[in-house]
């Protein structure tokens, strides 16, 4: 099986298969574009993945790596959260921030099965909550007091008045 | 959350019901103009959200969503809206393909249907005295729909014939058909599906769910295959498939005398051939048609609710088929208590646990004494939802002798309950509660499941240790909400002020039901009203009330029904005329009625 070596930003080098390499969409295109599938020696930077998210995300994409590719059907309303299989749930039970980072690695390696779940799971998260509560799961900051947002509106009568 | 890229918050949000959809957007300002993305509100789906009912939702429909984009519209059960109110909604989406509103206002009236011109899609509940409308009207206004899901709450008319035909008659294009016969009135008027079929030549898939007595059906001779049937407290669902000619010919029951691949195999076969039904769900149902094999199959729902007495090969198959890889990803489980005997046999079971958990030979004698519940849980761990019914199991040889119908409990059964607690991922609870079992899981229950949103209970006889726990431990449950308990005598004072215990409580559906209680002083329920503006069900039902006790109670309750969805009734009983006026998005709470594998009419 011919392997490749991807790098994470902090240095760390993980030596893969490039079957599993190929499911990311980013590698598969630049390893074809560049002709670097037989080239055993080259390592591939990867910038914006730190080791311990790369570790994860190549840990998904061993476990899925005879997944069938996912196919765009407009007449398929797969929108529920609850066709996570268990696997992933597993999988997926991160604190927030590594969840983000996986979200954010699995975009820019563009790995349409792992964005799909861990967008799921983060929507799990939603589900269920009041706005309050919802600020409070992803410590979102409320932008104005029902004051403030009177007082911005009055200033910006006064600013097209003049 | 807010340093998202824009694109993949469009992605976590599309995953989301309209109403968390809603609240999320009111999290923060910066996520507003998700109401505007074509993507995200493409799909509204509002379908069974009671917590809608404090919004107005076509102000918020109107004025911040992008209701242009709006192509697919789920309202199921939403009851209280006004017929003006939806026909307002829809006739506001110049896109809707796909309409859901089964168990709201809308139906077949002639001002319903000029609204359904573009849709592809359709669920609808219907009455008898709504079809109106001439051959014309429906072939100009339905001419689009391709799937139909109808709803018969009433039917009888005496033309009824001559206008049901001629309605299905002009729906030559269909090729999804699901009808729910929901009118159990027993009348002259039974719906004939072949004369239905017959004309319907492009029907791909046929529902047919009634709650009269349905004779056999077979639709093979039009090219249809029955791949689903579940009957339960008198309700049938039978499910058709269109399948090709050869594929038909092929399908056959194997004898179990036959060569089986495998002993889970096997097992899974003796299970059909008793329960007489496919114990999964539509889903899995459909592919085990399609294969002719459970080989590489992953079972999403089992329910092996059964009324025949069931004996040792059943039972044991049963562990066979719940401790084999298949059940892994079981998510919804019904069990009998004869399976959590599991002591039949017990030598046979105990070695196929062994194989399956490498458990040492020096423990044999202590797994011996331990029962299967354990093992079934240790390898179904990410089940959500669990029932627990009770089962006859009688000698089949003292069939006769009425004294022999007894229910069966065992050690076993008893210490089954306090392992529910180790399965974590628990959202539904149903259980049916021996009369000496002493309800103290249900603390851990509370504790260790944090998700637990449905409880419901049906004790056998007085169980006061039940209640206790009950009244000392309910505040535990922090994300209950639906409960249905049901005991002989219940503290009825206790249970409420046990509910106002629970902080931001998310109750909103609550039906208890007993024989006596003592109490009767009114504060406890009233301080739940005020504090709980969720709950838009409460049925509360006491036997041995008399009339005084009933219409304080009644009184008290229209208080705090200060809106179209909120149902409050306090009764000694339900006749069926009342249950006839409560809501048809509420009859599945009303009943202790199994709900694992079932197919239910809003997942069309």
């Amino acid at each position: 099986m011919p392997q490749i070596k991807l790098q994470s930003s902090d240095g760390e080098v993980f030596p893969i298969d490039v079957e599993i390499a190929k499911m990311s969409t980013t590698l598969k295109t630049m390893l074809e574009d560049l002709g670097m599938e037989d080239d055993d020696d080259e390592i591939v930077p990867l910038p914006n993945v730190n080791a311990a998210i790369l570790r994860k995300v190549l840990e998904w994409c061993t476990a899925h790596r005879h997944d069938p590719p996912i196919v765009d059907d407009p007449n398929i309303l797969d929108t529920r959260t609850n066709n996570i299989t268990c696997w992933d749930a597993e999988f997926l039970k991160v604190d927030q921030g590594t969840l983000f980072e996986l979200i954010l690695a699995a975009n820019y390696l563009d790995i349409r099965g792992l964005l799909d779940v861990a967008c799921k799971s983060v929507a799990t998260l939603i589900s269920g909550k009041t706005p309050e509560d919802i600020r409070k799961t992803f410590n979102i900051k409320n932008d104005f007091t029902p004051e403030e947002e009177e007082e911005i509106r009055k200033e910006n009568e006064c600013c097209a008045e003049k | 959350m807010e340093h998202l890229p824009y694109e993949i918050l469009e992605e976590v949000v599309k995953n989301l019901p309209a109403f968390d959809l809603i609240n999320f957007c009111k999290s923060s300002d910066t996520f507003h103009y998700l109401l505007q993305d074509k993507n995200v509100v493409i799909n509204f789906d509002l379908g069974g959200c009671f917590d809608i009912h404090k919004e107005n939702l076509y102000k918020i429909v109107c004025e911040e969503v992008s209701f242009e984009y709006i192509k697919y519209l789920n309202v199921n059960k939403l009851y209280w809206l006004t017929l003006e109110e939806m026909r307002d909604l829809v006739q506001l989406l110049p896109c809707l393909e796909e309409l859901r509103a089964l168990d709201t206002i809308l139906g077949m009236r002639n001002e319903d249907i000029v609204l359904y011109k573009k849709l592809k899609r359709l669920s609808v509940s219907v009455e008898a005295d709504q079809f109106s409308s001439t051959r014309e009207a429906y072939r100009e206004n339905l001419a689009h729909l391709r799937s139909l899901c109808i709803k018969f709450v009433s039917k009888y008319r005496a033309d009824f014939r001559r206008i049901y035909y001629m309605f299905f008659n002009e729906l030559r294009k269909l090729d999804e058909l699901w009808i729910y016969d929901a009118d159990d009135i027993e009348s002259q008027t039974l719906l004939r599906y072949d004369y239905i079929v017959c004309n319907l030549r492009a029907l791909k898939k046929l529902v047919i769910k009634s709650k009269l007595n349905l004779t056999l059906l077979d639709y093979k001779p039009f090219g249809l295959l029955k791949v689903f049937e579940r009957r339960r407290c008198n309700v049938t669902t039978i499910c058709y498939v269109k399948f090709d000619a050869p594929q038909l010919i092929t399908l056959r029951r194997p004898s179990l005398s036959e060569v089986f691949e495998s002993r889970t195999e096997k097992s899974w076969h003796v299970i059909q051939s008793f329960l007489t039904e496919i114990p999964c769900n539509f889903q899995t149902s459909l592919e085990i048609n399609k294969i002719k094999s459970i080989k590489n199959l992953e079972f999403r729902e089992l329910s092996f609710y059964h009324t025949r007495t069931c004996n040792s090969r059943f039972i044991n198959s049963v562990i066979d088929i719940l401790l084999s890889k298949r059940s892994r990803s079981l998510k919804k489980l019904c069990l009998t208590f004869c399976i959590l005997q599991g002591n039949i046999e017990i030598r046979l079971i105990n070695r196929l646990i062994l194989r399956k958990f490498k458990i040492l030979e020096e423990n044999i004698e202590k797994t011996e004494k331990q029962h299967v519940f354990r093992h079934i849980i240790n390898n179904c761990r990410y089940l959500t939802d669990l029932e627990i019914v009770k089962c006859l199991n009688s000698d089949p040889i003292d069939l006769d002798e009425v004294s022999t119908k007894m229910p069966c409990y065992s050690s076993a059964v008893i210490s089954a309950y306090d392992l529910i607690s180790n399965l974590k991922n628990l959202r539904k609870l149903n259980l049916e509660i021996p009369q000496y079992l002493n309800g103290g899981f249900l603390k851990d229950v509370f504790l260790k499941c944090p998700d637990l949103e449905t409880l419901q209970i049906m004790s056998e006889g007085t169980n006061e240790d039940l209640n206790s726990v009950l009244y000392s431990h309910l505040n535990y449950a922090q994300n209950l909400r639906e409960f249905r308990y049901e005991n002989i005598h219940i503290d009825l004072d206790r249970l409420f002020s046990a509910f106002t215990k629970v902080i931001d409580s998310k109750l909103q559906r609550i039906v208890i039901k007993c024989t006596y209680e003592h109490s009767n002083q009114l504060w406890p329920i009233e301080k739940l009203l005020k504090r709980n503006k969720n709950i838009v069900l409460l049925v509360i039902l006491v036997s041995k009330y008399n009339r005084h006790q009933i219409n304080k109670l009644q009184e008290l309750l229209n208080e705090f029904s200060d809106h179209p969805a909120k149902i409050y009734i306090a009764r000694t009983s339900m006749t069926s005329e009342e249950e006839i006026a409560i809501p048809e998005a509420h009859k599945d709470i009303l009943h202790f009625i199994s709900d694992v594998s079932i197919l239910h009419f809003s997942e069309f």
